[in-house]
């Protein structure tokens, strides 16, 4: 697994506490409840995990280069 | 003739024409038709993807949940974020698949994984009945939307028909193109139309959120915390993991990634569909606005909750404008049902269980035939109500989440499981999941003496559970079996 990876852990476990720090921390966050500005705010950092995680896993390389995107395909991970 | 009447017809002419007119300078083969050749770029998968993800459900849905149950309801954000991540990964290995394989139809890839068509028209059978639920809510929320926006002018069944019949028309000339080509104007206008809506009611209403919130708090103290029993805490938790896990075994969902160009088309739509997730928060808003504007609404009145405080607020031609999206979101998921269905129908089932010799030119064919008989099926089931159908459809609609065990096991870098776990793995969760909807067992029965934390997770996950467990256990005990034979054999 690709170290950058690691990062797909924050939304899941922000979205998984948002419920439990509702309860605990307060329950208005900026004027709104504090689970729906949670998720929110969390909503647009998964894109942005996504972004990064795009950038540095090699990825983006695979895709401006049609040769290197057919190589990965022959090592696909499907069972076939 | 009101105003809001015209604007509604217009929209649903605007869409025949584009739906058809997509058709231009193609030749519809199967591939075609179904996948679009295989030839969509990032923006088009996105809108696809979107169309289907954004159906009646957010349009009247969401409004209605934050309208009738509160924080429960941001349930919804979490789920589509956390499935977009898991689709960071699953996409991507899925398209590679099903490219590699030619699938067209969503069952073709359980029958490819598991080399099985025994198990690709199991698949198939529970993926039309699902789909039929999904059909009948899309085309329910329809006559709903049309209803309401034309001041009651049109009766429900009548825009059920004329909505059915437009579906049934493009999808049979344009295929897939007739689906892409509406996701574009609708996914643009329910995306200014939930923006407006979600800022302007709040602000006309109450002068800002944070005072529109304060009234509601004011009004119902303990509404914007999360129910002690019921939809509590342990269900919001257990429902986000159920539904994200679930969320792209919508087989209608699924193919759309069929028809990506690339495997960064699909990666790169995954990036961007948590952004088109805000839509949701917006519907929200106005389902919070109309907690104190338009009161009473309970049961599934409660989906009424933004066409009344639409209709309270704006003048007729506007309403017909929102109720004319409202029947752009119906129309989308809903031909894309059709498409997938039919295709299943002819392809899968027919095909695959009982005819292995029909040309691919006959099964393209047959599933154009297909589907007005399925549109005309989900038409009579909707009008005429038929419980108990209806029952077995929504069953079959949880039972694809139970198809998550094997599907994700099988994209795996060294795959893992056989068909036998993949049989019993769906066979028990189905189990599971019968004893939970028809005879009311739920952790509460099963656990008398358990804390409401376990007592409302969601049965589905259970079933879910149980699954897998069946699914791993059967496949290593199987593939066990096959060495053993081996060894004796040796001796």
């Amino acid at each position: 697994m690709k170290p950058v990876y690691c990062l797909a852990a924050l939304p899941v476990a922000a979205f998984y506490s948002g419920g439990w720090l509702a309860e605990h921390v307060g329950t208005r966050l900026a004027g709104l409840p504090f689970l729906m500005t949670w998720n929110i705010v969390w909503l647009l950092l998964t894109s942005v995990v996504m972004v990064v995680m795009f950038q540095f896993d090699g990825s983006r390389d695979a895709a401006r280069t049609p040769s290197a995107g057919t190589a990965c395909r022959d090592h696909d991970g499907a069972a076939s | 003739m009101n105003a809001a009447l015209a604007v509604i017809a217009a929209f649903l002419a605007f869409a025949l024409f584009i739906g058809i007119r997509a058709r231009r300078g193609r030749t519809m083969s199967l591939e075609q038709w179904a996948v679009g050749g295989r030839g969509f770029g990032t923006l088009l998968v996105f809108l696809l993807m979107a169309g289907e993800a954004f159906s009646t459900f957010t349009f009247l849905g969401a409004s209605g949940w934050a309208y009738s149950k509160g924080p429960p309801a941001f349930y919804i954000l979490a789920y589509g974020a956390l499935a977009y991540l898991l689709g960071y990964w699953m996409l991507p290995a899925a398209w590679r698949h099903a490219t590699k394989h030619h699938c067209v139809s969503f069952s073709d890839f359980f029958a490819t994984a598991y080399r099985s068509r025994a198990l690709g028209v199991v698949v198939s059978v529970v993926a039309v009945l699902g789909m039929s639920a999904l059909l009948i809510i899309q085309l329910r929320g329809l006559g709903i939307i049309v209803s309401e926006a034309s001041y009651g002018t049109i009766p429900p069944a009548v825009a059920i028909w004329c909505g059915a019949i437009a579906m049934v028309l493009y999808i049979t000339v344009s295929g897939i193109h007739g689906s892409a080509s509406i996701a574009i104007y609708k996914d643009i206008l329910i995306l200014v139309i939930a923006v407006f809506l979600g800022i302007y009611l709040p602000l006309h209403y109450f002068g800002g959120f944070g005072e529109m919130f304060d009234r509601i708090e004011a009004a119902r103290p303990g509404f914007l915390q999360m129910p002690t029993n019921g939809l509590t805490l342990s269900w919001y938790n257990s429902t986000i993991l159920l539904t994200s896990l679930g969320y792209y075994l919508y087989p209608y969902v699924f193919t759309s990634v069929y028809a990506a160009k690339t495997e960064s088309a699909v990666r790169k739509n995954t990036i961007l569909m948590p952004l088109y997730q805000m839509v949701i928060a917006f519907m929200f808003f106005v389902g919070f606005a109309a907690i104190l504007q338009v009161p009473g609404l309970s049961g599934a009145d409660s989906d009424l909750a933004l066409l009344r405080i639409v209709k309270q607020t704006f003048s007729p031609w506007f309403v017909g404008v929102i109720g004319g999206v409202g029947v752009l979101t119906a129309l989308v998921p809903g031909s894309m049902i059709l498409l997938n269905a039919s295709t299943l129908i002819a392809k899968n089932i027919y095909r695959d269980g009982f005819a292995p010799q029909a040309s691919e030119a006959f099964v393209g064919k047959l599933a154009k035939r297909v589907l007005p008989v399925f549109g005309l099926v989900a038409v009579f089931f909707v009008l005429r109500g038929g419980a108990t159908f209806v029952a077995l459809a929504l069953f079959a609609s949880s039972l694809l989440t139970q198809l998550f065990p094997s599907f994700v096991a099988s994209l795996l870098p060294r795959p893992f499981g056989n068909k036998y776990g993949a049989f019993a793995g769906i066979g028990a969760g189905a189990l599971v999941l019968l004893a939970a909807v028809g005879f009311d067992v739920n952790l509460r029965t099963l656990l008398p003496g358990a804390s409401d934390t376990v007592a409302s997770i969601n049965m589905g996950l259970v079933a879910l559970a149980v699954n897998a467990v069946t699914f791993v256990a059967v496949s290593i005990l199987t593939r066990s079996r096959h060495v053993e034979a081996g060894i004796l054999r040796k001796v």
